[in-house]
């Protein structure tokens, strides 16, 4: 299936700028781990201990995929967009 | 202009965090924001120490500025009662690649803004200047 994953502008630096990627997977993971392949410089930002890192969020279109049944392992179907989405947050 | 819209946000929202993001260009490989965005504080604990951005807003900033030479160069936030210093906890949510503005608000008051970006080793934060440019008619 092929999806879009949308880079956001603080880790373009490691996709070349390229603001949306294509890939052909089956599954929100499997999109995730081929983006790694491409661009290894994304993985310390993603992942630690090949976990999604708690301050990144996964949409799998307008999804949070921590909230789908299957989460990470969601299915895909052609034409979706899977959004990387920095969690913003700070404070005193 | 845009700095006094993040000084009446702050102003606005005090005693809680408010908190928006920065937008514009990079032009000869410097951040020049033409827009500083209102959004919504969406911590579900204390406001007046903590703030969040909801994901769902930055989709959609995403999205409306895709098809556009504008990106997101920052965001900005206030420190209620507390100096323009990034905190420890600003520092462990800091993603590189960004400003990060800090407006003290002092007793309801904007004093002094700030601004900051995540060094390469991403372990702490340096300051940026920050210049006020003229706008163009």
């Amino acid at each position: 299936m092929k999806v879009k994953i949308a880079i956001p502008t603080p880790l373009r630096t490691y996709t070349n700028n390229t603001k949306k990627i294509e890939v052909d997977v089956e599954s929100v993971a499997m999109a995730l781990k081929q983006l790694i392949v491409e661009y290894p410089k994304l993985e310390t930002h993603l992942f630690e201990n090949d976990i999604i890192r708690s301050y990144v969020n996964i949409y799998l279109n307008d999804d949070d995929v921590r909230y789908l049944d299957k989460q990470y392992e969601t299915t895909v179907v052609s034409g979706d967009t899977i959004s990387i989405i920095p969690s913003i947050a700070g404070g005193l | 202009m845009e700095q006094n819209k993040i000084e009446l946000h702050g102003e606005k929202t005090f005693p809680e965090e408010c908190c928006g993001v920065l937008l514009g260009k990079v032009e000869e490989g410097i951040p020049v924001i033409d827009e500083a965005r209102v959004l919504k504080n969406t911590n579900a604990g204390s406001r007046n120490t903590r703030y969040n951005i909801d994901p769902l807003d930055l989709i959609k900033l995403e999205d409306e500025l895709e098809d556009t030479d504008r990106i997101m160069l920052g965001i900005y936030h206030s420190h209620p009662n507390h100096p323009a210093k990034p905190s420890k906890f600003d520092l462990d949510h800091a993603w590189p690649n960004l400003s990060y503005m800090v407006l003290s608000v002092q007793d309801g008051n904007s004093e002094l803004l700030t601004s900051w970006r995540l060094n390469t080793d991403i372990k702490e934060f340096s300051e940026e200047k920050i210049q006020i440019v003229e706008e163009s008619i």
